[in-house]
């Protein structure tokens, strides 16, 4: 019989979670922090889950001294310390053979001939994709895409190609774009998966179901019912040993710019026809072009930044933001950011979004509250009244993942008196089971060539959009204000809120 | 993974010769002391888990798979107990974990343990229906799937049955008698999920499906102890190729015989026993010839975690058996008195 010929797949009717074609994965990068607390990690627990294909291989590329073997101890001493499941040395040894290790300079041409040069060895014509995460500074971005496409590597690859990364997408809109034309010149934009590891995490896509598959709350779902939404994401930690990154970009880039900017499209998207890849993105950049882009003068009256002083968190006293190492005495670097966001369409005009993130605050959380608008008039004496808050629906991201919903109840008892009480659903109680960690499942879909979680070049672009006027406003502007570490943030950011009684929910 | 968690809090109770209603007030007052102890956790909402009395000897098994449940526990566990005495006997307990990361929720469930004699559990649901928690789904466990289950109204009450034909040494025929009354979740089922993807994947490629009008040839490579999981994914195999299932002969490990594809063709089956096997689901390897052309399907890295088992099994999707009345079908015409 010939191949055309070919019957239907009669296996395939069975499988849920169909395997990813034969894969080489390489990762640019490998023997950095994102490799092995989150990539190599990710790949065992794939593993373990019997996701990964027949003919799955890994190259680690790195600068480190070291060959294959020294490569591999290396990959199982990091699965051993930070793998969701611990280390199964069965799964561990079915994996182990298939690791590589190839040392060189990224900006070494010869590197990328050795890579071809494995890649026919490794696969002979076994490989029916190859994936490329380049888990390295954003700016070998650029140049790693074109040797790529130079190696053959790139657009129209065969086998196909695929290449994954990781904001910083650029440092403004114009660098943004620049890099954007640099990695469409040499791949396609459907083999490039841009990760924002948020839209990993379970809440996040519980948001689309919980929105679009629950009847009863789209009728609410718009500036007639809701009255504002605050999007919150909040660190107890300082930078850590980020400062060259982070003292450079602050939280209106590493943060806003495309974390709180995707939860916001999907809090406030219209829904999709489908569930998929183009038509959930093309909403969100939809409402991404919706979000009003301030003049630089009007900047000062939407946008508070901030960064920490000294404080105590934890029982532990903390530096202030310029004492940490390798912090400049005269930094101006935002650690917070608060914005008033106005989405100029049918469904949200006259109703803000906050969006509030920042490092040293009380408590590491993320979460998007709504607010709803109260009750036009309550049948309650003035006296029994006070503990009537308008209702809340608040969508915790982490780390205690679950849906809450603020409603008003009577306090027992002879009065009429009455308090807010909180119907709550917690994932960890309600789910059997563990959720893949938001790599595992990125990592995943990449090598599946589903590109629903990742984010598409105009989305990156429309962020930029937004973020970019301030960036420019405050290059003329005053020092960011200072707030104490432990702090819930620096004062000017409640004056933000401070229309009909509006206030922060605390962190 | 346990490992950093604190070890969970206990309350329990217990009495003899009790009533239902006993019981029921009994879980409530573990509630309200550890409320009043200050602990704020919160029970967990997954369903309500019913396990049907086994043996004394398979008694051991069901509290290893509970303990290795840990924190994903269903939240209300009934396990039923058989003893001589005429009269109920009740443990209940609540288990509570904080979990190892501040700021996450802890949760608790509850294990009750009713033990009666022959006469009450033949009206077992008698005993679990007012225990059962409201609005959530029910699985009824049959550790021991080849007993008959003492109650029938046990199955009316619940929405899966859970059973694990690779440990309960049930016949297969029971298994298809099970399936044909109530959603029967097999954890070995479950545990072949890895063959099943891979094997759908090697046939992904063209040149490998029009291997299969000219397959002569089916091997399972699976581990000692019971071959019934081999005898599923052979069955899976065939029944989705549109081979008609022979009966296999088994000589020591070894189980062979012949299927008939579509055309006529015959096609040689064998389960093979190796010692030595690690793989998923007690299986090494599968391997489909065709001429001089092999199709070999190798175990990767893929285990199976009791608890991920569970999880999936206790999952309300029709997804999870698909293929299985088919595979549970021609294995049992293959192997029929395997179990």
């Amino acid at each position: 019989m010939s191949v055309e010929a070919a019957p239907a797949n009669p296996f395939a009717q069975d499988v849920e979670r169909p395997l990813p074609e034969p894969t080489t994965l390489v990762i640019f990068g490998a023997t950095g922090d994102l490799a092995a607390r989150k990539l190599l990690p990710g790949i065992y627990n794939l593993g373990l889950r019997g996701l990964l294909p027949e003919g799955f291989e890994v190259i680690g590329i790195g600068r480190s001294q070291g060959d294959r073997d020294a490569f591999r101890r290396r990959a199982r001493e990091a699965v051993a310390e930070h793998s969701r499941t611990g280390i199964d040395d069965g799964a561990w040894a079915a994996l182990e053979p298939r690791l590589d290790y190839l040392r060189g300079d990224l900006d070494d041409p010869k590197l990328f001939d050795s890579l071809r040069s494995l890649l026919r060895e490794k696969e002979g014509d076994a490989s029916a994709q190859r994936v490329f995460y380049l888990a390295v500074s954003s700016a070998f971005f650029g140049p790693i895409a074109e040797a790529l496409a130079g190696a053959g590597l790139g657009a129209g690859a065969s086998p196909a190609t695929r290449l994954m990364i990781e904001k910083p997408f650029g440092h403004d809109l114009a660098s943004a774009e620049e890099l954007g034309a640099v990695i469409s010149s040499a791949f396609d934009e459907s083999q490039v998966f841009r990760i924002d590891h948020y839209l990993g995490k379970e809440t996040v896509q519980n948001l689309q179901v919980l929105r679009f598959a629950n009847g009863i709350l789209e009728p609410i779902w718009n500036r007639r019912y809701v009255e504002h939404v605050q999007v919150t994401m909040a660190e107890d930690l300082g930078i850590g040993h980020r400062v060259s990154y982070y003292d450079s970009a602050g939280a209106l880039r590493d943060v806003i710019q495309n974390h709180l900017l995707q939860l916001l499209s999907l809090v406030a998207m219209e829904a999709p026809v489908r569930f998929d890849a183009d038509t959930i993105r093309d909403e969100k950049v939809k409402l991404l072009r919706s979000v009003r882009r301030y003049e630089p003068d009007e900047v000062d009256d939407y946008v508070v930044r901030g960064q920490y002083g000294a404080g105590w968190i934890g029982g532990e006293e903390v530096p202030a933001y310029v004492d940490e190492e390798g912090v400049p005495d005269d930094s101006r670097a935002d650690t917070y950011v608060a914005m008033r966001v106005e989405v100029d369409n049918w469904r949200w005009a006259g109703t803000p979004f906050y969006l509030r993130t920042g490092k040293r605050l009380p408590r590491r959380m993320t979460e998007i509250a709504v607010r709803f608008r109260p009750v036009p008039h309550l049948p309650l004496a003035r006296a029994e009244i006070g503990g009537a808050q308008p209702n809340e629906m608040v969508l915790s991201v982490q780390p205690d993942e679950g849906v809450s919903v603020r409603l008003v109840a009577k306090v027992p008892g002879r009065t009429m008196s009455v308090r807010p009480v909180l119907m709550e659903f917690k994932y960890g109680t309600t789910f059997l089971g563990d959720s893949p960690e938001a790599y595992e499942r990125l990592l995943h879909d990449a090598l599946l060539g589903d590109a629903t979680l990742f984010t598409r070049a105009d989305e990156v672009e429309e962020e930029w959009k937004i973020v970019d006027p301030i960036l420019r406003a405050w290059e003329s502007a005053p020092a960011p204000a200072l707030y104490e570490a432990g702090s819930q943030g620096p004062p000017e950011a409640d004056e933000l809120l401070a229309v009909r009684g509006r206030t922060w929910r605390q962190i | 993974m346990s490992a950093g968690r604190p070890e969970p809090e206990r309350h329990s109770w217990s009495g003899t010769g009790v009533r239902v209603e006993e019981v029921s007030r009994e879980l409530d007052r573990l509630h309200r002391d550890h409320q009043l102890d200050g602990e704020g956790h919160a029970l967990t909402r997954t369903l309500n888990l019913i396990v049907a009395p086994s043996a004394p000897d398979a008694a051991g098994a069901v509290e290893a798979a509970l303990a290795d449940l840990g924190v994903h526990s269903p939240s209300r566990t009934l396990i039923l107990g058989r003893h001589a005495a005429d009269r109920l006997d009740a443990e209940a307990s609540l288990e509570c974990r904080l979990s190892g990361a501040s700021g996450e929720v802890g949760v608790c469930h509850e294990v009750v343990v009713l033990s009666a004699d022959e006469e009450r559990l033949t009206h077992a649901a008698s005993l679990v229906v007012p225990l059962l928690l409201a609005d959530l789904p029910t699985v009824l466990w049959l550790p021991q799937a080849g007993s008959p289950i003492p109650d029938p109204r046990l199955l009316e009450r619940s929405q899966q049955v859970l059973v694990d034909s690779a440990r309960d040494g049930a016949p297969l025929g029971r298994l298809i008698e099970l399936a044909r009354g109530a959603p029967v979740h097999d954890l070995a089922w479950g545990r072949l999920e890895f063959w099943r993807a891979a094997t759908a994947a090697a046939f992904e490629r063209p040149e490998r499906r029009s291997l299969l009008p000219r397959v002569s040839g089916l091997e399972v490579d699976y581990e000692g102890g019971t071959l019934v999981p081999a005898a599923l994914l052979a069955g899976w195999v065939a029944a989705r190729a549109g081979w008609r299932a022979g009966r296999l002969e088994r000589d020591d490990g070894r189980a062979a015989g012949i299927a008939t594809r579509p055309d006529g063709g015959e096609v040689t089956v064998a389960l093979e026993r190796d010692p030595e096997a690690r793989g998923c689901g007690g299986i090494e390897a599968l391997t489909l010839r065709a001429g001089s052309s092999e199709v070999r399907i190798e175990r990767g890295a893929a285990t199976s975690r009791l608890r991920d088992l569970f999880a999936e099994a206790l999952r309300p999707l029709a997804s999870y058996g698909r293929g299985y009345a088919e595979a549970l079908g021609a294995a049992a015409t293959m192997m029929p008195e395997a179990g």
